[in-house]
């Protein structure tokens, strides 16, 4: 299967920090060292020196970065300890009053661990330079992401830094099981990025094949885990999510659990699921807090949003433009009434609505909040009826294309609501071409796409095709705890069964 | 690449393929046939096609299951070069002219019931695009697209129930007085009949790609076809009565037009919203037939040319059957040489030959 | 070469727009014929007229009538699309009417278009109305306290058949009937007052022609015999030896039980009916609290009231030679070497009933 990766091929114009003029940083004595790191990182004003003579008379030079190490732990802490001790204690690292330390030969190698907040010693005669992990940058507290919000739960969210989130996996997984693969991803500026998974429940292949396409990235720098998605991916081209993003970190346990892969970038707060399936995009943690019944039904009318969100506006436009007949006489008289005012054919009238409605969230998703509060003012009440009012659009129109945002609003997952607003449209255009034939149509094509699409191999549209009856319990509804035994078969986990197994 | 057809099917799923190819177009003019064959006791025929079909089924997969090939492979092992490739291009042009006066049917039904001034040309392109695209995913995709026949079934056999109170039995009595007009007008109906119940003959080609036992699978969607639309049959005689059953062009249709509901007032087009996926089925699974039979025998052209090509012709001769009387005779002949020629004597002489040289496990 | 490609694919697309969509029907665009009535016109001609809301904005559809004479439907409907204000379309009509003398000329020929266009409705009710059409449409359009003339209609159909009054009969049930040998159709009449609309029974016919009526008792009757019959409320006279203090009594009939059984004693058919009815006691004004011996008199006094009618409603069906209860098609279906050996419509004059019924009245209601 040929992976769809773009290539490009630079020719290299810039130096990537392993073509240093020499590997070796100390190759020429403390001097030479030292004005390889300057040179290195000349026209850096954050570049912190700090010169000290140890005990004994040597010479040394601190770096660091300002901005990403903990100044008062280096001041209280550090230099002293460095500027009393004896030269043999600082050569023998047990004693060094740090948690962390490594040894650095390469430039590479050092000015990499300047950029992850650690402290670097250099010090004269020494064949290596030291590096203590003593980082302090700012970071976000762990609020909860504003997209996906739960009613009850935990409102953690993942935060910017790689190992805060790694901490937050780990807290709710204290299990020896769950393994961080880490790696370096970008031509000019290394990201790293963590593949998390339980070890004896993701299955090895999977784990492969993502390990394989990760390394055939070729981008700059990775910014958001959503290039990932996009240069990884099998269907670029499909406005479906094939993987799940999440910013929180017990959806992210809950997919570990699952046999799944959590892929987690430093820099940004977003993780990707993998594999996913479609109708893991319906699932909101919530869900799993109350009871079954409830929780069930709740599900039921998410799903039904999606059809609404999908389908309404074509159906409506379909009906009134070719099939009159199956409207009822108590609503037929109303519309023609309604839509007597109205110098617009019903499909345009769908597209505009629809076109002020999605200006309207573009508008609302840029503003300030305080702002943002009256363009919900504005857009409802003053667009929506003064349009009616003057006779644009009909409010049943209104009515209809209202329903259909809310509707879609109603999934969890975001980047699948963005795809269904996408959707919408096309379908629109047929139905307004070719009636309920059309609508069928553009519903056969989508289908047709989402079952054709896979996750990493994975068939998207599991459990209904291929058919597991065991894990529909899922899908539509959400089943009591007790019947959640099956582990969903599309990760291929190890274990099949959770809790003790099958019995 | 990613998107390469891939043609692996469960069992499960071939059973809804073979059901969503059976059922669809044919279902709806078939009571119709059956009572011009053989008056209001048409029911019978219908059953008799439906046992032909298993005996066609339970061939096909002794065939299949000897040789663990697909017709081309076997046509190669049995008649050798040169008869092997006329025999698979024989078939090859027989699913080719199902896929065309399917789609020649399909166009004109749409025509009768919706679009009247569309230019049938635009008709075709449109309803060939899904067709096409689930092709190009290939079979395996087409199985699970398959799979939500079980729905529009569901329809069916939910207005059959609903409009039971309107169906009076006695117009099926006497249950086995026969009225077959002359021969001729025995074997048109039967013609008919082949029409509906066309689609077992995929089997041919599909064995090789199911995971699994094909058996027991392909009996149950023969079984499951045979009784849906022997019933059907004798609903629809009971519900019409047999005189004005044969004016019915489409007697699916007429039921469903009388169904209605409290708020809704008239249900056909929510019907037909369900059935018409069904439609497409049967077109798409001859289509894709022909397809993989092309893939096959001309392995060095890329997959998508091929389908470009057949999908092309297909259209093209489609728009050729321009009235709806044409398409549905010229669709009856094709049905009954598929159905009597490639599911029955085809297999049949297969199976002898084989024992006769002794081929096959 | 590639620019190229894709302006024309534009084109191509942009003229789909441009020339307009084909089998568009958009509805702010059409009139929907709610009503039709069908009149007999000399020459073989036919009087059609159609009923259509014209819609106001904010206010009530006001019924508009149109009339044409021609000589087939749909020419009709082509006639009335030159004045219309939208284009006719009959994929909503409610009701189609005949009036008397076109039922007794025969009307399958005009119920043709309704069925052949694959979206014309055949659940539309189909009823005859006394006098003619155009009287009725006419009285229709100014009728001044009901809804939308064709929705009331709608809904006095609809509960009439619920309550046995009238017969329930679409397009394709009278096809049937009228295809089926040995079954004939029947309609539901009724006839149009300045100010409502009033049911008056069952129309009969023989083949596709109008040949007598039954009132709204003896249409719940017709159905009670065919198995069909729906949930009616009845009144009786009471003869003078158990009359004491009431002259009426009425009663409802909450589900009616039929057996019928045909057999052919030397060679003619003689049908059973056993008919059972089980009623519920409405209005009976007795001075003294109700005694059981009296209700059992009383079940037994309407049962015989019902054989009467019965009988009365057999000798109409002969006399009219009209068989809507299909026995003739049961003929067919059991006594098959019978049918074929005899004409129907000979021997049905002759055929004889007897009848058997047996009232139950369950309860009396609150007070004795």
């Amino acid at each position: 299967m040929r992976e769809r990766i773009p290539r490009r091929r630079r020719k290299v114009a810039a130096r990537s920090p392993e073509d240093s003029s020499s590997p070796e940083l100390f190759a020429g004595g403390y001097a030479a060292a030292l004005a390889r790191l300057e040179k290195e990182l000349r026209d850096c004003p954050d570049l912190v020196r700090r010169r000290l003579t140890l005990q004994g008379g040597k010479e040394a030079t601190l770096f660091f970065l300002d901005g990403l190490v903990d100044r008062d732990l280096l001041q209280r802490d550090l230099l002293g300890f460095l500027s009393a001790a004896p030269e043999a204690v600082l050569t023998d690292p047990s004693s060094l009053p740090v948690a962390e330390w490594k040894e650095e030969t390469t430039l590479a190698g050092a000015v990499e661990r300047l950029f992850y907040g650690f402290v670097l010693l250099v010090v004269e005669e020494w064949p290596y330079a030291l590096a203590f992990a003593l980082k302090g940058w700012k970071e976000r507290s762990l609020e909860e992401p504003q997209v996906e919000r739960n009613i009850r739960g935990a409102h953690e969210g993942f935060t910017e830094d790689l190992g805060t989130n790694m901490a937050l996996l780990r807290r709710r997984l204290r299990t020896p099981q769950l393994k961080f693969h880490l790696v370096k991803l970008g031509e000019r500026v290394s990201s790293r990025v963590c593949l998390a998974y339980l070890e004896d429940l993701a299955c090895p292949e999977l784990l492969d094949r993502l390990k394989g396409r990760l390394a055939r990235v070729d981008l700059d720098a990775v910014q958001f885990p959503s290039y990932l998605e996009q240069l990884t991916a099998e269907h670029p081209f499909s406005p479906f999510p094939q993987y799940e993003t999440t910013e929180r970190p017990d959806k992210a346990a809950a997919a570990l659990l699952e046999g799944r892969v959590v892929v987690l970038l430093d820099g940004a707060p977003g993780s990707l699921l993998i594999p996913a399936n479609f109708f893991q995009f319906f699932q909101a943690p919530d869900d799993y807090n109350m009871s079954w019944v409830v929780a069930s039904t709740i599900r039921f009318f998410r799903i039904l949003a999606v059809f609404l969100a999908i389908l309404l506006p074509s159906f409506y436009v379909a009906l009134l433009t070719f099939h009159y007949e199956a409207i009822p006489w108590s609503l037929l008289l109303p519309l023609v009434a309604a839509r007597t005012k109205v110098p617009l054919p019903p499909v345009m009238e769908a597209f505009f609505m629809a076109f002020i409605i999605e200006l309207i969230f573009e508008a609302a998703v840029r503003l300030p909040s305080y702002i943002g509060q009256v363009i919900g003012i504005v857009g409802g009440l003053v667009i929506g009826q003064a349009i009616v009012a003057a006779g644009i659009v009909s409010n049943v129109m209104v009515i209809i294309i209202g329903v259909t945002a809310v509707a879609n609003f109603a999934v969890p997952a975001h980047e699948m609501s963005l795809a269904m607003r996408f959707i919408r449209f096309p379908i629109m255009l047929l139905s307004a071409l070719f009636g309920i034939v059309g609508l069928l149509v553009g519903g056969s094509l989508l289908l047709t796409h989402l079952l054709g699409l896979e996750s990493l191999g994975q068939p998207y549209f599991s459990p209904l095709a291929p058919f597991r009856p065991e894990n529909l319990k899922d899908a539509f509804v959400r089943g009591p705890l007790t019947a959640q035994g099956p582990r969903p078969r599309v990760t291929r986990p190890l274990d099949p069964y959770r809790g003790k197994g099958r019995r | 690449m990613a998107d390469a057809p891939r043609h692996e099917i469960t069992p499960g799923q071939l059973v809804g393929f073979l059901i969503s190819s059976q059922l669809g177009l044919g279902i709806l003019g078939l009571p119709r046939y059956a009572v011009e064959g053989l008056g209001h006791a048409g029911w019978w025929l219908v059953l008799g096609l439906g046992l032909v079909s298993l005996a066609g089924i339970a061939l096909i997969t002794s065939l299949g299951g000897r040789f663990r090939a697909s017709i081309v492979g076997i046509n190669f092992t049995i008649l050798g070069k040169t008869g092997g490739f006329l025999a698979n291009l024989l078939v090859f042009l027989l699913f080719l002219a199902s896929s065309l006066t399917n789609l020649a049917v399909y166009l004109q039904t749409m025509r009768i019931f919706f679009f009247r001034e569309t230019p049938t040309w635009v008709l075709t392109a449109f309803l060939v695009a899904p067709t096409f695209y689930q092709i190009t995913k290939g079979l395996k995709v087409i199985a699970r697209f398959d799979t939500f026949v079980y729905l529009a079934l569901f329809f069916l056999l939910a207005m059959m129930a609903t409009n039971v109170a309107k169906a009076e039995w006695s117009f099926l009595f006497p249950l086995t007085r026969f009225r077959p007009e002359n021969l001729a007008g025995l074997a048109r109906a039967a013609m008919g009949v082949a029409f509906g119940f066309l689609g077992h003959e995929l089997l041919l080609v599909v064995y090789p790609w199911v995971e699994g036992e094909a058996r027991g699978p392909a009996f149950l969607a023969g079984g499951v076809t045979a009784l849906v639309l022997t019933s059907f049959t004798a609903f629809a005689v009971a519900f019409f009565g047999e005189p004005f059953l044969s004016k019915q062009v489409f007697p699916l249709l007429g039921i469903v037009r009388t169904w209605q509901a409290p708020v809704v007032d008239r249900l056909d087009i929510y019907f037909l919203m369900f059935w018409l996926p069904a439609m497409g089925a049967g077109f798409t699974a001859f289509l894709a037939a022909a397809q993989l039979i092309a893939a096959e025998l001309f392995p060095r052209l890329s997959y998508r040319l091929l389908l470009l090509l057949i999908s092309g012709l297909v259209s093209t001769g489609a728009l050729f059957l321009r009235d709806f009387d044409t398409a549905e005779s010229v669709v009856q002949m094709i049905a009954a040489v598929d159905f009597f020629g490639l599911g029955l004597a085809l297999p049949a002489l297969l199976l002898v030959l084989a024992r006769l040289k002794g081929l096959g496990k | 070469m590639r620019t190229r490609f894709f302006r024309l694919l534009f084109l191509l697309c942009f003229s789909l727009f441009v020339t307009g969509c084909w089998d568009q029907r958009v509805i702010e665009r059409m009139e929907f014929i709610a009503t039709a009535g069908v009149d007999a016109r000399p020459g073989g001609r036919i009087l059609l007229g159609v009923i259509t809301p014209a819609v106001e904005q904010g206010g009530k559809p006001k019924p508009h009538l149109y009339l044409t004479e021609v000589d087939c439907l749909r020419q009709g409907r082509e006639r009335l699309r030159l004045q219309s204000s939208g284009e006719l379309e009959a994929g909503k009509m409610e009701q189609i009417f005949f009036g008397e003398e076109m039922a007794r000329r025969g009307i399958v020929d005009y119920l043709d278009i309704l069925a052949r266009d694959a979206f014309n409705p055949v659940q539309a009710h189909l009823a005859v109305v006394k006098g003619t059409a155009e009287g009725f449409l006419r009285q229709a359009i100014r009728w001044q306290h009901v809804p939308f003339c064709s929705l009331y209609l709608d809904h006095l159909l609809d509960y009439g058949t619920a309550t046995g009054n009238i017969p329930r009969t679409g397009i394709t049930r009278f096809y049937v009937a009228y295809y089926a040998p040995g079954l004939d159709p029947i309609a539901p009449l009724l006839r149009a007052t300045p100010s409502r609309a009033l049911l008056c029974g069952t129309a009969l016919f023989r083949d596709d022609r109008l040949v007598g009526e039954l009132d709204v008792d003896a249409t719940f009757l017709l159905l009670a015999l065919g198995g069909k019959a729906r949930s009616h409320t009845q009144t009786f006279l009471l003869p003078k030896d158990l009359r004491k203090e009431k002259k009426a009594l009425a009663v409802r009939f909450v589900k009616t039980g039929r057996k019928m059984e045909i057999r052919l004693p030397s060679g003619r058919p003689k049908i059973f009916f056993r008919l059972s009815f089980t009623g519920m006691l409405m209005e009976f004004r007795a001075g003294r609290p109700l005694q059981p011996e009296e209700l059992r008199r009383l079940e037994g006094f309407i049962a015989c009231a019902l054989e009467k009618e019965a009988k009365k409603l057999w000798a109409t069906l002969r006399a009219l030679n009209v068989d809507p209860l299909g026995i003739g098609n049961l003929i067919r279906a059991y006594y098959h070497e019978f049918w074929e050996r005899h004409d129907w419509r000979r021997v049905f004059p002759q055929v004889e009933a007897e009848f058997r019924v047996k009232v139950d009245l369950v309860n009396y209601g609150a007070i004795r």
